[in-house]
């Protein structure tokens, strides 16, 4: 009944309040039941005179089986006894003796735990002795102070000849037996309540890590189901909500894909027809202009390529990172630049192989034209890989460093249109370590030159 | 490719005088020069006349340059140039495996336009012109696309080559259990037309099947003394 009721859609409110209220009625019931099922304590309370009976050997109306008699040369000091003085003036007083040649020790009895607990406490409280004090008070003139007691004790008269009669009581306390059986009972119940409380925590995480799960992944770009509706009614909520904006974000991606690709015919085109109309123009002309028009096609692709990367989609596969950086490397030395391998450490991450070549290509490639010579080492720390290029520029100021990754930014000194490219450079570097869960890091290194740093998660 | 032999290009394009410009420089480079501004005129056109090649824009308005390569490449084996504007790796896979010879980025250069046209003619007359059906390659448990350019190890983990390395292996895929001598390699892998530059060469074996090598363990490149190379494993074409 519980189980196809949780079925229906129902709010955290209700599952929580459900769950809470369930759990309290079910323990408060079973609590009752224990106070109004369990016997009351059956043992009857001994009185001073009957405890008196029991020092000189005679026979009480109840109770009195329970009872270990002997004479000991000295006076017994049982452990975790506690003296009663009330007892022992009233017992000694019927004994007809002095009260100390009396003494009455109040002990724990049988021993389990919810006794250690209650140890310290007097089972003689204040309140007890309050009134007994009072009753002394009241009757002790007329001899008739005559105080009750429960559980365990242990009694000793001094006798004529110097020894000492002892009396010794062992019965639990009947209030410790309920104690033991209430503490027992909430014990129990917590253990009762834990599966109720597992099931119902767990279909309530349940969509919720869905949920965040599939939002960490639209964060990530990358391709996402949409979240099925499922769970409590909030959250079922939030899932239509992250559904419809992935539907927006997706239109708006292939809108400004469409209007991309539109740009791009636009300007290209044109530049297509430049390149023909310059085949019959002499030679130096040619040159020129050839050059002017690859300039103007860098920087168009490199604006679609910033553009096209954000909102691209992320295939993930597995790839062997060394390789990949050794491949771009290898790439530069074919081209007659100064690259190099220094240290490679196999390395598997799972990836994008056309963004992360760009990644690579991309660093190792500003070492190589603003530092003369880029070199490379691969190394895994803790489950990430990490690249580092170094090379032998100027290096930057802290001014650039903090600024590098931003889009069109251009280190000063690097306008230069031959060198300068457009600032995008490591802006495509730094979205496309983003979208591998990785990052990356500038910094002048002390030997001269900058390193650049490259952190990709899951290096195997 | 003179006289009344001449080669017969088809160019489609929507833009007009683009289509007039690289007609005038392809003419006058000895080319026979068809012009068409869609995919139903270029259908008109080849119903009338046969023709070699087909230069192909993908941006068009109406029906697109790649639907248009698709039912191209099914109904007939003429060649097929795609240019694009978009000139993104995915673009030039797409292309590709619609079934188009060749992938060009605008801005198309008119000498590159040359090249390309001149090898896949030389492709298409050598008989080599299914290479669109199967583009994967398998041996000892590698895969290697040519189209994606992506190259898989046994344990299906993605190698990435350099490019000189990628066109080595592909050379030797395509011609494999076959002694190989530098030359037949730096043609089949750079084209006739390249620079010889013999040493690179070497330096690029020795580092591919050191890559080779290194996720795979077994001997796939041998040195044949003063022959050249082989490439030793089985290769099935998927």
């Amino acid at each position: 009944m519980m189980l196809s009721s949780l079925r229906k859609p129902r709010s955290i409110f209700a599952y929580t309040l459900l769950l809470v209220m369930g759990v309290v009625i079910a323990v408060s019931l079973g609590s009752i039941g224990l106070i109004m099922l369990r016997p009351p304590p059956n043992s009857p309370p001994i009185s001073a005179y009957e405890v008196a009976r029991l020092v000189q050997g005679k026979v009480i109306a109840a109770g009195g089986d329970k009872v270990h008699r002997f004479t000991a040369n000295s006076v017994p000091t049982p452990a975790n006894g506690e003296r009663n003085s009330l007892m022992e003036i009233a017992v000694s007083s019927y004994l007809h003796q002095a009260p100390g040649d009396v003494r009455f020790f109040q002990t724990i009895g049988e021993s389990s735990w919810s006794n250690s607990i209650r140890s310290s406490l007097s089972r003689y409280g204040p309140r007890i002795q309050r009134y007994y004090r009072h009753e002394l008070e009241l009757y002790g003139p007329e001899g008739q102070f005559n105080p009750r007691f429960l559980g365990s004790f242990t009694v000793a008269a001094r006798q004529p000849d110097g020894r000492w009669r002892v009396v010794e009581r062992n019965d639990a306390d009947p209030f410790q037996d309920w104690q033991q059986a209430t503490v027992n009972w909430i014990m129990a119940s917590v253990l009762l309540a834990f599966p109720f409380a597992l099931l119902f925590s767990r279909r309530l995480a349940k969509p919720i890590r869905a949920f965040a799960h599939a939002a960490e992944r639209i964060g990530r770009n990358q391709l996402v189901e949409p979240v099925k509706p499922q769970g409590p009614s909030e959250i079922r909520l939030a899932a239509e909500a992250l559904n419809d904006m992935q539907a927006r974000l997706q239109r708006f991606i292939s809108e400004r894909t469409s209007v991309v690709g539109a740009i791009a015919h636009d300007l290209r085109t044109p530049l297509s027809r430049l390149h023909f109309h310059l085949e019959s123009a002499p030679d130096e002309l040619k040159s020129k202009v050839a050059a002017e028009i690859a300039e103007m096609e860098a920087m168009i692709a490199a604006t679609l390529e910033f553009v096209q990367n954000e909102g691209r989609r992320q295939p993930s596969e597995p790839i062997d990172l060394s390789l990949l950086v050794e491949g771009v490397v290898d790439d530069l030395t074919d081209l007659g630049h100064q690259a190099e391998l220094v240290e490679g450490t196999n390395a598997v991450v799972r990836g994008d192989p056309v963004l992360l070549k760009r990644l690579f290509a991309n660093l190792i490639m500003n070492a190589v034209t603003y530092g003369n010579r880029a070199q490379v080492w691969i190394a895994k720390e803790n489950g990430t890989a990490i690249v580092d290029i170094a090379d032998e520029g100027p290096g930057l100021s802290e001014e650039d460093i903090r600024r590098a990754f931003e889009p069109f930014y251009r280190a000063e000194g690097s306008r230069n249109r031959s060198t300068g490219g457009i600032g995008l450079g490591l802006a495509i570097v730094q979205s496309a370590a983003h979208a591998h869960g990785g990052g990356v890091t500038l910094s002048n290194r002390p030997e001269g030159g900058l390193r650049a740093r490259g952190t990709l998660p899951g290096g195997q | 490719m003179s006289g009344e032999d001449r080669t017969r290009v088809l160019l489609v394009d929507d833009d007009k005088s683009l289509r007039r410009l690289i007609g005038e420089f392809l003419e006058a480079h000895g080319f026979e020069v068809l012009e068409a501004d869609s995919g139903p005129s270029m259908r008109m056109v080849l119903e009338k006349q046969a023709v070699d090649l087909v230069v192909l824009d993908v941006m068009m308005p109406g029906e697109d340059g790649l639907s248009i390569a698709r039912t191209l490449s099914a109904q007939s084996d003429v060649a097929i140039i795609m240019i694009s504007a978009l000139g993104s790796e995915t673009d030039r896979i797409i292309g590709l495996e619609v079934g188009a010879d060749d992938y060009l980025p605008k801005p198309v250069s008119p000498r590159e336009l040359l090249a390309r046209i001149r090898a896949v003619l030389r492709r298409q007359q050598s008989g080599e012109k299914e290479q669109t059906n199967g583009s994967v390659y398998a041996f000892d448990g590698w895969e290697l696309d040519i189209i994606r350019r992506i190259l898989r190890d046994p344990e299906n983990i993605l190698i990435t080559l350099s490019e000189g390395e990628f066109s080595l292996l592909r050379a030797f895929v395509e011609r494999p259990q076959r002694v190989l001598t530098r030359d037949q390699l730096l043609e089949y892998a750079r084209g006739p037309d390249s620079d010889s530059f013999d040493r690179a060469i070497d330096t690029q074996i020795s580092r591919l099947r050191r890559k080779l090598s290194s996720r795979g363990g077994t001997e796939l490149i041998r040195t044949i003394r003063s022959e050249g190379y082989m490439f030793l494993p089985r290769v099935i074409r998927k």
